[in-house]
């Protein structure tokens, strides 16, 4: 426990700014609503002038645009992208720091197991995952009431939960590969170069309309227009989240035990 | 009984150098000094019973459990402190000392006041203000502070003030009284011969002694200086167990080893103006070690 808290102290400061964040950019882009979807024949046909690539590529449909849950779709693209990039931090992060900051040798000459240190620091990144999406969601909710008139909940909640589903996959990646890599020398541009890596492999995928392609990246497993179409998540790719989940998880304890811990 | 028992202990990396069949063990209570110049692999030995590493063949034990399976019970009787210390900058020592002691299932509250006070270490700055010797003083509390059964010391008076140095060495002759063992890892000779029982020599990965410290003091010859009023035949000390004779202006220097008998008798008969005998330290015993074309020693 001491571990835990130890390590919840020390992402309290990021979780407390990447909550609000992600709660802000919500605000801005949700407050926008209400203009957008009175003007929204307009928004229309400028979309319309954008090539038929660019449109797929940002995953809009016109159709669905102008409905709270389309443009809740929209404003998603951008918070899954950020809520990536920390879950990707906290991979990358939890139990490399240890050795970029030279403090291994004080922590793994305590008497606590490798397994023990592992589940430890998963749970405090999990706790700010738990924290950050408590105070994004609880925001979301909140102001879908405020822009919207009427709001279908059921959708709307299913949509905010890709968040945590794609941060909970970038979060298992990060750290099997934070185990996997020798050494980690600065998490930040790793982390926003994978997560963009990943990005652009989305929009591609969302070009070539190859549904094969949508494997090759968390950022596709949750179709937002399937999500407003049908208010259900595609079962294939929620099965293969858990798969990830567990084969990543049980990859960093395996690999983590296995591992070296070298000075310098 | 055996406190720490290394079996053919072997770490490679690659290519680069590691530890190779190094075998050796303490005593319960001893302690052991284990020496070599930087890079022998002393650091690899330490952590590789640590089990921060692994070892590549060969095993380990302490208190009688295997290093790497039994990890984690062993390191609740075992104080450590790295040669380099690196802590988490956001914390005071008082935080780093409580989050330390939070491991053991003991308090220490009490011996953390105390050890800081004799440390002169103020519990109340941040690590990350402090100077490297006194980052250094943060590492021997944390080290102590358990009251450890083996107390496991890597460099541990680089960086610390001569004051500094003698307060630690207090606190270690405390600490062996109680009866902890200390495993002592150092390159300056003359700490390891001033606290040490026995000591292992390592060298370029491999152990290329072991001895006990008074043995090797016995075995080594003494260093003879002396300068004499009147001018002396140069034959004068051609006798068994005289070499390295050399004169310098009406001093004599020589190393001696054998009956000192037969030597003071030939003083005795000498018009001196001085005369020391020394012991030889350390240093002198083991330097041909670390020379790099040393002849190849036999462990004893």
């Amino acid at each position: 426990m001491n571990l835990f808290l130890q390590e919840w102290r020390s992402l309290c400061r990021s979780t407390l700014t990447w909550s609000l964040s992600l709660a802000a950019t919500a605000l801005l882009l949700l407050a926008l609503y209400p203009s957008f979807a009175q003007d929204a024949a307009d928004f229309r046909s400028m979309l319309d002038s954008y090539p038929a690539a660019v449109q797929k590529a940002f995953g809009i449909t016109m159709d669905t645009m102008a409905t709270l849950n389309g443009y809740y779709s929209f404003v998603l693209m951008y918070v899954s992208l950020a809520g990536a990039i920390q879950a990707m931090n906290l991979g990358l992060g939890q139990l490399s720091k240890e050795t970029r900051e030279k403090t291994a040798d004080f922590l793994l000459s305590k008497p606590v197991s490798r397994t023990r240190i592992v589940t430890a620091k998963v749970g405090a990144a999990l706790a700010s995952l738990l924290v950050t999406n408590a105070v994004y969601q609880a925001a979301a909710l909140i102001l879908a009431g405020l822009v919207a008139d009427r709001v279908d909940y059921g959708t709307y909640l299913l949509l905010s939960f890709t968040l945590p589903l794609i941060q909970l996959l970038f979060f298992a990646l990060g750290l099997l590969l934070s185990v996997i890599l020798p050494k980690i020398r600065s998490v930040l541009p790793l982390s926003l170069g994978l997560v963009f890596g990943f990005y652009f492999v989305g929009m591609i995928a969302s070009i070539v309309g190859d549904r094969a392609a949508r494997y090759l990246t968390p950022f596709r497993y949750y179709d937002r227009p399937y999500i407003v179409a049908h208010s259900a998540y595609e079962s294939e790719f929620v099965v293969l989240e858990l798969a990830l989940l567990v084969l990543f998880t049980a990859g960093t304890y395996v690999l983590y035990r296995r591992k070296d811990i070298h000075a310098v | 009984m055996k406190v720490m028992e290394l079996n053919g202990l072997t770490k490679t990396y690659g290519t680069a150098r590691g530890i190779e069949d190094v075998t050796f063990s303490v005593e319960e209570g001893e302690t052991f000094g284990f020496i070599g110049p930087n890079g022998a692999g002393k650091s690899t030995t330490i952590r590789t019973l640590l089990a921060l590493i692994y070892p590549t063949r060969g095993s380990a034990s302490i208190f009688g459990k295997d290093c790497i399976r039994e990890s984690a019970r062993i390191k609740r009787d075992i104080g450590y402190l790295p040669s380099e210390v690196f802590y988490y900058d956001n914390m005071r020592v008082k935080d780093l000392l409580v989050y330390s002691a939070s491991f053991y299932r003991k308090d220490c509250t009490k011996r953390m006041k105390e050890l800081a006070e004799r440390m002169e270490l103020d519990l109340g700055r941040k690590i990350d203000d402090l100077s490297f010797g006194n980052k250094k003083k943060v590492g021997i509390v944390q080290g102590l502070l358990h009251e450890p059964k083996l107390v496991i010391l890597d460099e541990p008076t680089s960086g610390l003030d001569p004051l500094m140095q003698q307060r630690f060495f207090e606190l270690l002759e405390e600490e062996r009284q109680k009866g902890t063992t200390i495993f002592y890892s150092s390159h300056i000779l003359s700490e390891v011969q001033r606290l040490c029982d026995r000591v292992a020599i390592l060298k370029a990965g491999k152990l290329v002694r072991l001895e006990k410290i008074s043995a090797l003091k016995e075995n080594a010859n003494k260093r003879v200086r002396l300068e004499s009023a009147v001018s002396v035949a140069p034959d004068y000390f051609a006798m068994a167990g005289v070499s390295h004779e050399e004169r310098q202006g009406g001093e004599i220097r020589f190393l001696f080893r054998g009956d000192l008998q037969a030597l003071t008798g030939k003083i005795a008969a000498m018009s001196l103006t001085s005369l020391y005998i020394e012991e030889p330290d350390l240093e002198e015993i083991f330097l041909h070690y670390y020379e790099k074309d040393a002849p190849k020693a036999v462990q004893s």
